[in-house]
């Protein structure tokens, strides 16, 4: 049934690996690229907050308390005349950090045990499945509010706490993944090969299993960013002066009658993080649909 | 079942590669066990290619995947017999000791070559891991002895294809990756598990050409399972005949083939379609293969569909007798009283 004559690609295209194939794809999805545009700036600004960052996020002018949008203070200043502009920048490093921590760790936790559980089943997988399970049948953001609750506030107790919320998620993608890729015969016959498990592991299972946990992890992260906003607005997260978006929408809403935009330029930032992450998400989800492929 | 040992141990001027001898490869599943193979004994020889024929669900695949060790556990497991490889026991061996006998010693080319192949990785690099997995070079030398090995398989410009992907190849050419990846340590024996079934016509046969190629440049033995006799015919050296997970009928391709001895083969040879002889009713064999699951254990599994049948055949299994030289065939009608029987 596979005996289908070969496609004809044309030779510049036959040379190309698979990653430039999924670039040239995302990069004909026009959603996705803006979201890609969007998140590379998000990155590019919180990297270089230091430098480009108009004033020190942290720094009062008490004259300019609640003063609305200036041509000094391009989005205006805070109740304790903090320049809003300066503190949304410092904010991204803050959920950006917790974006990267937060999918990285679970990515790694979740591809690791994820492939044992699957590639290995019997009491392996119980073993591991029961404990995501049990972690997943919290809901995940009480359960989150609660560990920091216990641990007390703080930027890595955050980071932590969505850890734990989030591992389980990809711990589960990557299983199921794992049991579609080993019955694959190429992995018979690389045992056929005299490929050990951990050969067949690194050599196949986890490069074909893990596209659609690297969609998850896009996903996530603006998943993490909401949430990591979420826990400041609750007074959980990163502690003030030290600006967070979500510390910002919090104070601002204080004063959302007075100074609307104080809450809302904040806002408007998570708001347009997170639909970016989600978009590519989406864009590279298609891009990596070996159906969608040539 | 006792009878079957005959077989081993006869006439053998070079010597056994590898002895099946009383291998039960059984599945337990939900619905029962099924017997996929069932007391088969036989043995390959050094230098030869032996073919294993049988119809879908006659416990080739399972004979072949038993041998590599490879078999789907769960359901299934040797449960008896042994597997002599140059004297060593298969199916005692721990597991890190026949991992390194597989690909270096033993190895297997599968039915579908697209799907044996990791879609993801490129074709001279997986032909490349195979040759790490067993000699530990770096990387770069063991690509350039793997273009050299798809060289000698004959892939033109190896080269450009080993910079390929799967499926930018033709299926001849993928499952000549598939036996350059299988070559590649130059093992004793191949199992081809139908490696010719979904290709064309002209490509099975210069596949078949290149495996025989290999067998007289290398001395590979070669057990080759396929249902089709055309492809016995033309490249075995000897063959085995397998119905419902027992043996019906071994011996030298020639022998079988112009004297076919066991009521089944008998069969299987009317219904080859021909083309020398003149136009008719293509034959089939009536009845259809039995159910695994609920096969009586004394009996000869082909009696219900065998013109010959007494009741002898309903209640004892048939021992191998010897029909000729090293020609074998388990059938009560080469049995000393056959006329008498009822």
């Amino acid at each position: 049934m596979f005996s289908r004559e070969p496609k004809l690609v044309e030779d510049s295209e036959s040379a190309r690996p698979l990653r430039y194939e999924v670039l040239a794809i995302l990069s004909r999805d026009r959603i996705a690229l803006v979201a890609l545009l969007v998140v590379i700036a998000a990155t590019v600004v919180a990297l270089l907050a230091p430098y480009i960052a108009p004033f020190d996020p942290t720094q009062q002018q008490l004259a300019g308390s609640l003063k609305g949008p200036s041509s000094i203070h391009l989005l205006g200043q805070d109740e304790l005349g903090r320049d809003l502009l300066s503190r949304l920048m410092y904010g991204a490093r803050v959920s950006l950090l917790v974006g990267a921590s937060v999918v990285g760790v679970s990515l790694l936790i979740g591809v690791f045990l994820g492939a044992l559980a699957g590639y290995y089943g019997g009491k392996v997988d119980s073993a591991i499945m029961r404990i995501v399970d049990v972690f997943l049948s919290f809901p995940g953001i009480i359960l989150a509010v609660g560990a920091v609750a216990v641990v007390g506030p703080g930027l890595e107790n955050v980071i932590i706490a969505l850890i734990l919320i989030n591992w389980p998620g990809y711990t589960r993608v990557m299983r199921g993944e794992t049991l579609r890729v080993k019955e694959n015969v190429y992995v018979l016959a690389s045992r056929g090969m005299g490929a050990s498990d951990s050969w067949i592991m690194r050599k196949h299972i986890i490069p074909s299993a893990i596209s659609p946990v690297v969609v998850l992890a896009t996903i996530g992260f603006g998943w993490a960013v909401l949430a990591e906003a979420g826990l400041s607005f609750l007074g959980l997260g990163v502690q003030p002066p030290a600006p967070s978006w979500g510390g910002m929408v919090s104070e601002g809403l204080e004063y959302v009658l007075i100074a609307p935009l104080m809450a809302l330029f904040p806002g408007l930032t998570i708001a347009i993080t997170v639909w970016a992450f989600n978009m590519l998400g989406d864009g590279l989800r298609d891009a990596l649909d070996p159906s969608l492929r040539i | 079942m006792n009878g079957v040992l005959k077989v081993v141990d006869h006439n053998r001027p070079g010597g056994a590669l590898l002895s099946l001898e009383n291998l039960r490869t059984h599945l337990f599943t939900s619905k029962g066990v099924v017997k996929a193979v069932d007391g088969v004994s036989f043995e390959i020889k050094a230098h030869e290619i032996m073919g294993l024929v049988g119809e879908s669900g006659s416990g080739k695949t399972m004979t072949g995947l038993s041998i590599m060790r490879l078999l789907p556990s769960p359901p299934a497991r040797i449960v008896d017999g042994r597997i002599l490889f140059n004297g060593e026991d298969l199916t005692k061996m721990p597991d890190d000791e026949i991992r390194k006998i597989r690909g270096s010693k033993i190895s297997m080319v599968f039915q579908d070559p697209l799907t044996s192949l990791n879609p993801l990785i490129r074709v001279g690099k997986q032909v490349s891991e195979v040759i790490q997995i067993h000699s530990g070079l770096p990387s770069e030398p063991a690509l350039g002895k793997a273009i050299e090995i798809l060289e000698q398989v004959g892939i033109p410009e190896a080269g450009t294809v080993a910079s390929q992907y799967p499926f930018e190849l033709s299926g001849g050419m993928r499952q000549r990756v598939m036996i350059a990846m299988a070559v590649a340590s130059r093992p004793e024996l191949l199992i081809a598990d139908e490696p010719t079934t979904n290709l064309d016509t002209t490509i099975q046969a210069q596949v078949l050409s290149l495996l025989r190629q290999i067998r007289d440049s290398q001395g590979t033995s070669i057990l080759l399972i396929t249902h089709n006799l055309g492809i016995v015919a033309w490249i075995c050296d000897r063959v085995a005949v397998l119905y419902a997970g027992r043996l019906a009928e071994i011996g030298p391709t020639n022998a079988v083939l112009r004297n076919p001895s066991h009521p089944y083969t008998q069969a299987l040879l009317r219904s080859v379609p021909r083309t020398d002889s003149e136009r008719g009713k293509l034959e089939t064999i009536p009845g259809e293969v039995p159910r695994l699951t609920r096969l009586p254990i004394n009996d000869c599994h082909f009696h219900p569909r065998c013109p010959h049948a007494k009741s002898v055949c309903q209640s004892e299994q048939p021992d191998l007798i010897q029909i000729g030289k090293d020609h074998f065939a388990s059938c009560f009608i080469y049995s000393k009283d056959w006329e008498r029987t009822k």
